[in-house]
């Protein structure tokens, strides 16, 4: 009878035992169906990032097409239109009125103007056009621009001109950034010195841009979203795997550093 | 004075002293409290002890900490369930609800009664805000690091406690009549999930620590 007893006690106590394990049995699980939510997670990000990156990547594509069809009218259509414009004028011959002469003159002065404008408007709009004969080219041709609007001290040292490797899609990106980066010192930096440094340095494309103007607070920029243009050079770095750095002192200017693998 | 460091005195020792190492300078009520808590936790057993060996009764004082922990556990609850749930409401009638049978228990049998009724429903009670934070924090979409989640780690300790102590509390005559050795079983079933409590919670301080530090 007593021995019988022993057995229940001990059934109990071994009962007892594994119903202590079963909390430790939840925990585990827990965090087995934790892990598998990780991995999930994880992916359902890779997915939004790679979503991301594609709608980039279609945004740009959409946006280079726009550019070469507006570059494309600019320079066969109103070009054309402008040159002609100039051939009827140069043929109006007005001796006795020196007035009339004058002014053809200057519409004459102008419509060239006009002509050399959306020729350099073409180029510039025509990225690819551009950076077939590399991207230190292209760069120098939009450092030349900028040499041309005038109004910035320009230090630069463009060491791309000499290479031998290329990237063609990666070179349309570099280009657009460079001239989001100009264009964003020219809308709002209010700077009159500007330093473009570019070379490569162990399969490492190295884009310097500084400038002296009123700065902003880059990390207020970021966290409010504001910046669209910052916020578009940052995707682009991103598409083509690349880091950015900005540094920026209110009233004492904003440093850019790009570093892109390349080719 | 070896008498008064059983397992169970030095596993909330070490879990007092991990407490003011780690949550001392925390800014969230709830961390801070819980040093507080954990003293009172420390200050019960070993004057429960001093009591028991001059007076041969600290059922009293065992008695009062069951308030202590009925309303301490269950603030913790309602902090670690209100990021998932608003249960503010349930919760208060559930503890009125408790403390109705802590204090009439009382009226019936006495202060000098120990009063295991409300230590079995509070260990129910406090099982299933477990069980519900977890499945909330499984159904919660966002991601967590349960590895380094003190909240986590928190409640898994009280459910282990809690659900032990239930089954503790069902065959308590059972396991204070079999002896292991010199002790009856019951004490070291206690000791273990004790060591699991304050185990878990201390790992939980650290946890915690980890993540101030990272929010800073």
């Amino acid at each position: 009878m007593q021995g019988s007893a022993t057995e229940i006690n001990a059934l109990i106590i071994l009962a007892s035992l594994v119903f202590l394990l079963m909390p430790i049995g939840l925990l585990l699980y827990i965090r087995s169906y934790n892990r598998h939510k990780k991995n999930h997670f994880v992916e359902k990000e890779n997915m939004r990032q790679k979503f991301e990156s594609e709608i980039l990547k279609t945004h740009i594509e959409v946006q280079e097409q726009t550019m070469q069809t507006i570059a494309t009218e600019l320079h066969d259509n109103i070009g054309q239109l402008l040159s002609l414009t100039t051939l009827t004028l140069n043929s109006i011959s007005i001796p006795e009125n020196e007035r009339a002469t004058e002014k053809i003159d200057n519409s004459l002065s102008l419509v060239n103007k006009s002509i050399k404008e959306i020729r350099e408007l073409a180029k510039i709009l025509h990225g690819e056009q551009i950076v077939e004969s590399g991207i230190g080219n292209a760069i120098e041709q939009e450092i030349n621009w900028l040499k041309r609007v005038g109004g910035y001290e320009l230090h630069v040292n463009n060491d791309l001109l000499d290479i031998n490797a290329s990237s063609p899609d990666k070179d349309l990106i570099i280009l657009r950034l460079l001239q989001e980066i100009i264009n964003n010192i020219i809308k709002h930096a209010q700077a009159t010195s500007i330093q473009i440094d570019t070379y490569l340095k162990n399969d490492t494309l190295l884009l310097t841009v500084k400038e002296n103007g009123i700065g902003f607070n880059y990390e207020e920029a970021r966290n409010k979203k504001t910046g669209m243009g910052l916020a578009s050079v940052q995707k682009r770095v991103a598409l083509i795997k690349g880091k950015i750095d900005v540094n920026s002192t209110p009233e004492k200017g904003t440093s850019i550093f790009i570093e892109i693998p390349y080719p | 004075m070896l008498r008064f460091f059983t397992i169970t005195t030095i596993a909330e020792l070490a879990c007092l002293i991990s407490a003011l190492v780690f949550l001392i300078g925390d800014k969230r009520a709830f961390w801070k409290r819980i040093i507080l808590y954990i003293f009172l936790a420390v200050f019960t057993e070993i004057f429960g002890k001093v009591l028991g060996r001059i007076y041969h009764n600290n059922i009293p004082i065992y008695n009062l900490f069951i308030l202590i922990e009925l309303s301490f556990i269950t603030y913790g609850f309602y902090v670690f369930l209100r990021k998932y749930i608003d249960i503010k409401l349930w919760m208060v009638c559930i503890y009125a609800a408790c403390l109705c049978i802590y204090f009439g228990y009382f009226l019936i049998y006495g202060i000098n009664s120990y009063n295991a009724f409300t230590v079995s429903v509070m260990s129910v009670v406090f099982v299933i805000y477990g069980l519900m934070y977890f499945y909330l924090l499984l159904k919660d979409e966002n991601y967590i690091d349960l590895k380094f989640h003190p909240a986590f780690w928190w409640v898994g300790g009280a459910v282990i406690f809690y659900f032990g102590g239930t089954l503790a509390n069902f065959f308590d005559s059972l396991f204070q009549s079999i002896y292991f050795g010199k002790y009856p079983i019951r004490y070291f079933i206690y000791s273990l999930l004790n060591v699991f409590l304050y185990g878990f919670w201390t790992y939980s301080f650290i946890c915690r620590a980890r993540q101030r530090k990272l929010t800073h």
